[in-house]
């Protein structure tokens, strides 16, 4: 008997016009690891919650079909029986610790299920030890970082000791390091205690070779079900972009089999390409990073930060002599861990902190002394969530409410704005009816309504999809063309190194490392694209899609180097 | 004053006692203060208070907080003792005249209203300086048969002021760097121009609330049986002092009732 068993499942919420989930069959085996990708609203996390038995009880809506579980129809299952079975985690730990204090919030499943306080004892000891979280395991949930709340999060759910896992992007708001403690875990549980999981991810290149069988989602229904392997060729046939870049890579070339991990990767490529010549391999090095700052330094300084240093009142250091400068027309990336201080740098950009020595200059003005709405007028800020933004009845009041605080009179600019971003059809509608993406959209057109110089975004490609994303990408490209300056905040290493030029990665309040993305991200072992980890020592300075396209495909044209090569058959 | 109010983590006699028996003692010190209003017994009552904070090694941190009161209670002595005009004449605040007598049983009843009022805040704030609120509400749902729900409420509050206090910093910046601001003085345009912060932060709370009671449910929360991980154990100090405080307060009631320690 198949773990679950899901029998033509359509699932509509409540008032909404589409399906959300539209005649889904399904089997899960016990023991499974399942990726399930797809772009955003094709369905991922309404199958995640109906699999956690959440849907249509907490939400309404209308349902057809069936959900299975062992069996048993798990609408009509114990709410507390079925939490002992599935665990679920879901992408923000922020909305889903309940307690004040580490060990209260491992323990508060527990009490839910009214365990004997020596069981609930032993319980909370294992999993802190299995978590390693020993060193929190007093501390408050409030002073944790981003990783160390999710690592909780998933704790607290293994404490029930349930038989299936069901996360849903439990990486994405984490940096490169944290989210590979994290998916580590995963595969433990998986393969060593036999845990079922299921996993949503958007961001493939860390999970995909970790899953025994991918679902693929589009428009609510599974457009690919298979093996890693098989789905992954499939998803290339038909043009989906949801493959890990390793696989994307070779699925231009004539290969018998897609590699989906930076090893295997490795292998078939040094098959290709293991008589190159490494001294003009050098040479090619050399003059791919000559060309990069060559016309940089006649511009003008958008942002120039000189020995900042900046302690929150309270007593933490968050700032440590940080110096960057900035030119005008640069797309600039800074990366590194939760809690290293970008998002404090950020607020001293946006004049919204004060340094406590040092000083921050944007646009030619010291942001200490001047009017910060001079220097607002010329700057847009795009937080971590677009919520933040939104609060008015229509799209365009959003953009026009931008106008009217900084004085301007000129409304044409709303008109482009809207049609630069497709959103000239939603101009009417109420922003909080749009999809997150839209939303985002709206957000970002009404921070840039005011053509500001400096483009300023903290985590723009959040739960954004493949495609949205290199949408964005593209947009922020284009600004930095027109001579204006983008600083995005990202954990995403392949967004950063596809579209961004220059790196700067951060770490406990100090700058580590500034350059030329190839210079700084070629060099990292964790900030770095999966495209670049495959090429390392083989053909070094490739970091993006296009890169090891025009660099690797002329070696191998013809595609018929490798058809019988040993040694990469798999 | 408000730095004296929250939990003190230490590791003391006092800090080791269930919430039950501390919440018992500081009810017990508000019943002896209003029982007696002879100076003598008020300040005695004030030294014991003063003492249980020392064995809890949180006089020092309750200073701040002892140096404010202690205004308020000189304030009131003044009070009293001005308009309390039974007993002996000591002297006249203005002097060489008949006006504002200051007599001696004005000084002593001034001293015990500042007495007892230093008294029983002063419980109270001991009794928060050295007990978790978590315990406290807990005791409240097993001693005193609160339903959980609403102790869990309480809980959920103390957990999401942080969190929502960084909601309202990101929106502020977020809405400051749209070129918003709080402006002027007239209040109902300032109350409209707090609605770009307070449209989106409702916004973004009712979807917080929304996830987690969803996370919440997939962790067993709501009807049956509930167990806790921390049961707040009553040990024999517990059940020793809680005896001495009723013994005590049976005394105290008793010789109130038989006229002693009243003015």
């Amino acid at each position: 008997m198949p773990l679950y068993k899901v029998e033509n499942l359509t699932y509509f919420y409540p008032e909404a016009e589409k399906a959300a989930l539209s005649d889904i069959s399904l089997e899960i085996g016990e023991g499974e690891f399942i990726l399930v990708s797809g772009c955003s609203g094709s369905g991922k996390s309404s199958l995640a919650r109906a699999l956690a038995g959440l849907i249509p009880d907490s939400y309404g809506g209308r349902i057809g079909g069936k959900v299975y579980f062992q069996g048993r129809d798990i609408r009509a299952m114990d709410r507390r029986k079925l939490a002992r079975e599935v665990g679920m985690v879901f992408q923000d730990p922020e909305k889903q610790i309940v307690q004040t204090h580490v060990e209260a919030e491992i323990a508060f499943g527990l009490e839910n299920l009214g365990l004997e306080n020596k069981e609930m004892q032993r319980r909370v000891a294992e999993v802190v030890c299995f978590m390693n979280l020993e060193q929190i395991r007093g501390a408050c949930t409030a002073n944790l970082s981003g990783g160390q709340k999710q690592k909780l999060a998933l704790a607290s759910v293994l404490a029930m000791q349930p038989h299936v896992l069901v996360l849903d992007e439990p990486t994405s708001q984490l940096d490169p390091v944290s989210a590979e403690d994290i998916l580590n875990l995963v595969k433990r549980l998986n393969e060593e205690m036999g845990f079922t999981v299921i996993m949503i991810e958007q961001r493939l290149e860390r999970c995909y070779h970790l899953a025994d069988r991918v679902l693929l989602m589009e428009k609510g229904r599974i457009a690919c079900d298979g093996s890693a392997r098989k789905v992954a060729r499939s998803a290339i046939k038909r043009g989906m972009p949801f493959v890990p870049p390793v696989a994307r890579f070779f699925a231009g070339l004539e290969v018998p089999s897609v590699p989906l991990t930076v090893k295997e990767g490795r292998k078939m490529l040094r098959s290709f390409i293991r008589n190159i010549n490494p001294g003009e391999e050098r040479q090619d090095v050399l003059r791919h990073g000559g060309g990069l700052s060559a016309h940089a330094p006649e511009r003008k300084s958008a942002v120039r930060l000189k020995n900042l240093w900046f302690t929150y009142p309270g007593g933490q250091e968050v700032l440590k002599d940080v110096s960057i400068d900035i030119k005008e027309g640069e797309f600039v990336a800074i990366l590194g861990e939760n809690g290293a201080g970008k998002s404090t740098m950020l607020r001293q950009l946006t004049g919204m902190l004060r340094p406590d020595r040092g000083t921050v200059e944007v646009l030619g003005r010291d942001v200490g002394r001047n009017g910060f709405k001079e220097i607002r007028r010329h700057t847009a800020y795009l937080s971590q969530n677009p919520n933040d933004y939104l609060f008015q009845d229509t799209v365009e009041d959003e953009l026009l409410f931008t106008l009217k605080n900084f004085g301007l009179k000129d409304k044409s600019a709303v008109d482009e704005m809207l049609e630069r971003f497709h959103l000239t059809r939603y101009r009417r509608v109420n922003p909080r009816d749009l999809s997150s993406g839209e939303r985002q959209r709206v957000a970002l057109a009404s921070v840039l309504v005011t053509a500001p110089g400096l483009i300023i975004l903290d985590e723009p490609t959040r739960g954004v999809d493949f495609r949205l994303k290199a949408e964005m990408g593209r947009f922020l490209q284009q600004e930095a063309e027109k001579g204006r300056t983008v600083i995005v905040v990202t954990h995403d290493v392949e967004f950063a190194a596809e579209y961004a030029a220059r790196a700067v990665m951060m770490f406990s309040g100090r700058v580590v490392s500034d350059g030329g993305k190839h210079e700084v991200l070629g060099k990292s072992v964790f900030y770095s694209p999966q495209l670049a980890k495959m090429c390392r020592g083989i053909c070094d300075g490739v970091l993006t899609f296009s890169e090891a396209r025009d660099r690797i495909y002329p070696l191998v044209t013809g595609g018929a180097v490798a058809d019988e090569k040993p040694g990469v058959k798999m | 004053m408000a730095a004296a109010v929250e939990y003190i983590q230490k590791d003391s006699p006092v800090h080791r006692l269930n919430a039950a028996t501390k919440i018992f003692w500081a009810l017990f010190t508000l019943a002896c203060g209003l029982l007696f209003n002879d100076y003598r017994y008020l300040l005695g009552l004030l030294a014991s208070v003063l003492l249980v904070a020392a064995a809890g090694r949180v006089l020092k941190n309750l200073l701040p907080a002892i140096t404010g009161l202690s205004v308020f209670a000189l304030i009131l002595l003044l009070i009293q003792a001005l308009f309390y005009d039974q007993g002996q004449v000591i002297f006249h605040l203005i002097p060489q005249t008949s006006y504002l007598p200051v007599t001696n049983y004005g000084i002593l009843s001034g001293v015990a209203m500042a007495a007892r009022m230093l008294s029983l805040v002063l419980s109270f704030l001991v009794l928060l300086a050295t007990t978790r609120i978590q315990d406290m509400v807990l005791t409240m749902v097993e001693k005193f048969k609160m339903p959980y729900d609403y102790a869990f409420m309480f809980m959920t509050t103390l957990r999401f002021i942080p969190t929502f206090l960084g909601e309202v910093r990101q929106i502020t910046d977020a809405q400051k760097a749209r070129g918003h601001a709080v402006e002027g003085f007239n209040p109902f345009k300032k109350i409209r121009s707090y609605a770009p912060v307070t449209v989106p932060l409702v916004l973004i709370s009712l979807n917080k609330a929304e996830n987690m009671a969803m996370a919440m449910e997939t962790r067993g929360y709501g009807g049956g049986r509930r167990t806790y991980f921390k049961e707040p154990k009553m040990r024999g100090a517990d059940y020793l002092l809680t005896a001495v405080l009723l013994l005590l307060l049976v005394l105290g009631v008793t010789a109130r009732v038989k006229g002693l320690g009243v003015m």
